[in-house]
C-alpha cells in the first residue's frame, strides 16, 4: 500500500516534456489539419490565407494562397523511375482546390471535379435568377433537397448576413456562372502510402497519394500525380476527420468521422457497411492507433473502438475535448493519444491511462491545433497552437517513463477489498433492529419533529442575534448614541453609533453602521469634519464598502488632539453617499487630560 | 594536505613531460547526434597541428553505437570514446564514465530546436554517480561555428545552464570541426585541466 501511493507521487513529479521553443507572439491560427511537421520543417496552413514555414523557431517562408487553407500534408512525389523517393511535396487544401508545392515553390494544382446538380436545384436557381420566388423561399426549398451542391451550401451559409447573400447573389446569379457548377470545398487531406514503411526510413517522407474527403460527401482518392480521381467514394454525410493506416501496395482502412456523428471506415477503396454511431458530435479528431480508433465526442467523452466496430473503452473527462491527436512512441513502444481540453491543459493518455499533461502557456487560453511526431531529428515532439496565437513545441524527455502498468491503475481502489470490521451481533443490537422494523414510522416522525424543532431554533437564534448586534455594541460605551431613522423608503436608512476611544493625546472614533434598507449601499463614505486648531486627522475621509443589509459593520477613524487640557468644540461624523448626506453625528470630545 | 600533493604530481608531470615520457588518458566524447563529435575526432586524428597543408574531412556517416579512437596532443595520448548520439544509443553513454579523466560534450550551434535536448542530455550525464563522484573536468564545444545562424558560446552557457557547474572544471569553446578551427586550443585546455594524480580513474574502475 505504501510503496504503492510513494509510486504514485513519483509518477506525477516525473517530467515528461522539454520545452524546445515557445513563441507567444507568432501570431498563428490554424486547425490540427493544418498543421504539419516536414523533416526539420514546420508548416502551418495559416487561417489568414497564408502557408508559412518555420525552421529553427524562424520564419522562413510565408507563401500568399488567397484562400483559408483546411489541410496541409506532406509527402514524397512517387519517383517515375521507381528508386527511392522523390522531392518532398507539400500539399494544400484551399477551398475546392489542393495547391502542391514542390520545393515550396508552386507546382500543380488539383481542383476537385463538380458534381452534378440536380434538376430540382436548378429549378430553384432558375427561378430565384428569374425573379419568381424571393431568397428567403429559394432557401427554405434549398434546405429541403437531401444534397445540394457547393453554390447553394454557400447561399445558405450566409442566410444570417443579408448583406453578403445579396452579394453573392449578384455574382452567381449571372447566367454564364450559374451554367458551370462551382467545385465543393475540401473538408479534410490525407496522405495514403504507396508502401509499407520500414524503419530505417523513419523521418523521411513517405510516397504517397492525396484522399480527399469534399462537402458533397464524398471520399476522392487521387492518382500518383494528383492529376485525377481514380476512385471515389459516397458517404451519407459530409467527412471532417480522416485517418488513413496502411498502404496502397498491401492493404489499407481509411477512417472518416462525419457530421452525421458517425465513423465510416473504407477498406480497400469499398466502403464497409457497419459504422461506428455516436449520440453526440464528433469533435477534435480521430487518430488511428495499431487496430484502434480513438475519437472524442462533444459530450466531453473520449472514445476507443476497435476497427471492426466493437467497443474498447470510453472515459469521461472533466472539460470539453478540443483536439486529439495520435501519440505513437515507437521507441517506447507506447501508443495512445494526446487531448487537448478547453481549458487548454494537453493529456497524454496511453490507452486509456492518463501518464501526464501539459498546463497552458497562460490561464483562459486553449488549443486550436496539435500534432506530434518526428520534427527536426527527434522522434516524438509535439507542437501546439494555441486560440492566443502561440506556437509551442514539447519534445519527449528520452528518459520519460510510458508503462500503463506502473502507472497508478484506474478503477477502485485497493481499500475496497480490505474488510470492514463489522462487530458482532449482540442481544442490543438485534432489540434495536427489530423496533426500527416494528417503529418505523413513530420513529421516523419523532425524528422529523426533533429536526424541525432544531431548525426553528437555529433560525430564531440567528434572527436575534442580528436584531441585537447593534444595541449591543451600541452599549458598550457610554458614548453619545445617535440614532437616526428616515422613514422615506427611496432613501436608505442607516443606524449608527459612535463611539470614542482613547485617553488622549491619541483618540479613536469608532462607529458601527447598519443597513436598514433592504439592499445593500454601495459607494457611501464616511468624513469627519474636525477643529484643525484641536486636532489633527491623517485621514478624516472613509470610503465604505458596499453594507450589507440588517448587519452591523465597524469602522474607525483616528485622530491627534494637539492643545491639552481645553475643551473642544464637537467633531461631526457625516455619512455621505453623493449627492446626499445620508446620516450627521456630533461627536463631543473629552478633555485630553495628558 | 591534498592540494600539496596536487602540486607536486603536476610538477611530477611537466617533469616525465620532459623527460619525453607521455601521460595517457581516456575521455568520453558525447553530444547529440549531428553534432560534429566523429568529425572533430576525425580531424584530431589525422590533421597534426605541425602540419602546413591542410586536411580535408570527408563526409563522416552517423556513428552506431560507439567507437574508440586515439590521438596525441602535448604529450598526451587520448583514448577517445566518440559515442552515437541518436536517442536509442544514448543510453551507452553511461557505460564509459567509470573509466574516463575528462568528457567532452559537443553542441551543434545551429540546432536551437533540440537545445533542451542536449540541457537534459547534460544533466543526465552529470547526474550519473560515476560523474557526480569524481570532479572530471568538462569541455564543451559550441561547434559549427562557421554556419550563419549559430549561436555564440554566451548564448550556449545562458540557454544550457552551464554556469551551474561549480564542482567541476569547464570550459566552453567555439569550434569548426571541419576545418579545426578552436579544438586545438579545446584540446590544450583538455590537457592542461585533467588532472593524472590519484583520480587514476582506470585503476578505480579495476578496484569496482
Ligand atoms: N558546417 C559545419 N558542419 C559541421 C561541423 N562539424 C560537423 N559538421 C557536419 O555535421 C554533420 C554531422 O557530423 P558527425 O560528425 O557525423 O556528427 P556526430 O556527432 O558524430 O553524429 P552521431 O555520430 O550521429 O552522433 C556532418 O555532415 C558534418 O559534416 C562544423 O563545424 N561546421
Ligand atoms: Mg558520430
Amino acid at each position: 500500500m505504501e510503496t504503492k501511493t510513494a509510486e504514485k507521487s513519483g509518477n506525477e513529479r516525473q517530467q515528461l516534456w522539454l520545452d524546445a521553443w515557445f513563441d507567444p507572439v507568432v501570431n498563428l491560427h490554424a486547425f490540427s489539419g493544418g498543421i504539419c511537421l516536414a523533416q526539420d520543417k514546420l508548416l502551418v496552413g495559416d487561417l489568414s490565407g497564408a502557408l508559412k514555414v518555420f525552421h529553427n523557431g524562424k520564419v522562413q517562408a510565408s507563401i500568399r494562397l488567397n484562400a483559408v487553407p483546411s489541410a496541409v500534408c506532406s509527402y514524397a512525389e512517387t519517383a517515375a523511375s521507381g528508386d527511392g523517393p522523390g522531392p518532398t511535396l507539400v500539399a494544400v487544401a484551399c477551398g475546392p482546390s489542393v495547391k502542391i508545392f514542390r520545393n515550396l515553390k508552386p507546382y500543380f494544382k488539383f481542383t476537385v471535379p463538380a458534381a452534378k446538380i440536380s434538376q430540382a436545384e436548378t429549378d430553384i436557381w432558375n427561378k430565384l435568377s428569374s425573379g419568381s420566388i424571393e431568397v428567403g423561399r429559394a432557401c427554405a426549398m434549398l434546405r429541403e433537397q437531401s444534397n445540394v451542391s457547393q453554390r447553394s451550401l454557400d447561399l445558405l451559409a450566409l442566410e444570417t448576413d443579408p448583406d453578403r447573400q445579396q452579394r453573392f447573389l449578384a455574382e452567381e446569379l449571372d447566367a454564364a456562372a450559374l451554367a458551370e457548377p462551382l467545385p465543393s470545398c475540401i473538408t479534410c487531406m490525407g496522405v495514403l502510402p504507396k508502401r509499407d514503411r520500414k524503419d530505417e526510413s523513419e523521418g523521411s517522407p513517405c510516397e504517397g497519394t492525396l484522399v480527399l474527403g469534399t462537402e458533397s460527401r464524398k471520399i476522392l482518392f487521387l492518382d500518383a500525380q494528383s492529376r485525377q480521381v481514380v476512385k471515389t467514394v459516397t458517404l451519407e454525410s459530409v467527412p471532417v476527420y480522416i485517418a488513413i493506416s496502411g498502404s496502397k501496395d498491401v492493404e489499407y482502412r481509411v477512417v472518416v468521422a462525419c457530421r452525421d456523428s458517425r465513423i465510416y471506415s473504407i477498406r480497400n477503396g469499398d466502403l464497409v457497411r457497419n459504422c461506428i454511431e455516436m449520440e453526440s458530435p464528433i469533435c477534435g479528431g480521430l487518430v488511428r492507433i495499431g487496430r484502434d480508433i480513438i475519437f472524442a465526442c462533444v459530450d466531453k467523452t473520449l472514445h476507443s473502438y476497435h476497427v471492426k466496430g466493437r467497443k474498447n473503452w470510453s472515459l469521461s473527462l472533466p472539460e470539453g475535448i478540443t483536439n486529439l491527436t495520435a501519440f505513437r512512441c515507437a521507441r517506447r513502444g507506447a501508443e495512445g493519444c494526446l487531448v487537448a481540453l478547453r481549458s487548454g491543459e494537453v493529456r497524454l493518455y496511453v490507452d486509456k491511462t492518463l501518464m501526464g499533461s501539459i498546463a497552458p502557456p497562460k490561464a483562459g487560453v486553449s488549443v486550436t491545433g496539435m500534432v506530434f511526431g518526428q520534427f527536426s531529428r527527434e522522434q516524438d515532439a509535439l507542437v501546439s497552437l494555441y486560440t492566443s496565437g502561440a506556437v509551442s513545441v514539447k519534445m519527449l524527455k528520452r528518459t520519460a517513463v510510458l508503462d500503463a502498468s506502473k502507472a497508478p491503475e484506474p478503477g477502485p481502489p485497493p481499500e475496497q477489498d480490505i474488510p470492514l470490521a463489522v462487530p458482532k451481533k449482540t442481544k442490543l443490537y438485534v432489540e434495536q433492529t427489530q423496533r426500527e422494523r416494528e417503529q418505523a414510522v413513530e420513529m421516523h416522525r419523532s425524528f422529523q419533529h426533533g429536526l424541525c424543532k432544531l431548525r426553528y431554533l437555529t433560525a430564531s437564534s440567528y434572527l436575534r442575534l442580528f436584531q441585537t448586534a447593534g444595541v449591543a455594541n451600541a452599549q458598550l460605551y457610554t458614548s453619545s448614541h445617535h440614532h437616526v431613522g428616515r422613514a422615506d423608503d427611496r432613501k436608505p436608512r442607516l443606524n449608527m453609533s459612535v463611539a470614542v476611544l482613547g485617553l488622549g493625546p491619541q483618540f479613536r472614533v469608532t462607529f458601527d453602521i447598519e443597513n436598514l434598507a433592504a439592499i445593500p449601499l454601495r459607494g457611501a463614505s464616511a468624513s469627519l469634519s474636525f477643529d484643525r486648531e484641536h486636532f489633527h486627522v491623517d485621514a478624516p475621509f472613509l470610503e465604505l464598502p458596499a453594507l450589507i443589509p440588517q448587519a452591523s459593520q465597524s469602522f474607525h477613524i483616528d485622530l491627534h488632539a494637539l492643545v491639552p487640557g481645553t475643551e473642544s468644540p464637537p467633531l461631526q461624523l457625516c455619512i455621505v453617499k453623493e449627492p446626499a448626506t445620508l446620516l450627521v453625528a456630533e461627536v463631543q470630545m473629552p478633555i485630553v487630560e495628558v | 594536505m591534498s592540494r600539496i600533493f596536487r602540486r607536486l604530481s603536476s610538477s611530477l608531470r611537466s617533469l616525465s613531460m620532459r623527460l619525453g615520457k607521455s601521460e595517457a588518458c581516456n575521455v568520453v566524447v558525447v553530444g547529440l547526434d549531428n553534432s560534429g563529435k566523429s568529425t572533430m575526432i576525425n580531424h584530431l586524428q589525422q590533421a597534426k597541428a605541425e602540419d602546413d597543408e591542410p586536411y580535408i574531412p570527408e563526409e563522416v556517416a552517423p556513428t552506431v553505437g560507439f567507437r574508440v579512437e586515439t590521438f596525441r596532443r602535448k604529450n598526451v595520448s587520448f583514448t577517445a570514446y566518440d559515442m552515437s548520439g541518436q536517442g536509442r544509443y544514448r543510453n551507452l553513454w553511461a557505460q564509459h564514465y567509470t573509466e574516463i579523466h575528462a568528457i567532452v560534450f559537443v553542441i551543434d550551434a545551429t540546432d536551437r530546436m533540440r537545445l533542451c535536448v542536449a540541457r537534459d542530455e547534460l544533466e543526465m550525464v552529470l547526474d550519473d554517480p560515476s560523474v557526480r563522484s569524481r570532479p572530471v573536468p568538462i569541455l564543451f564545444l559550441c561547434n559549427k561555428k562557421d554556419c550563419a545562424d549559430a549561436m555564440g558560446p554566451a548564448e550556449c552557457v545562458a540557454k544550457m545552464e552551464l554556469e551551474k557547474i561549480r564542482e567541476r572544471p569547464w570550459s566552453i569553446i567555439s569550434t569548426n570541426a571541419r576545418n579545426g578551427d578552436g579544438i586545438e586550443e579545446a584540446i590544450e585546455w583538455l590537457a592542461d585541466s585533467i588532472s593524472f594524480d590519484s583520480s587514476s580513474a582506470s585503476i578505480e574502475s579495476k578496484h569496482k
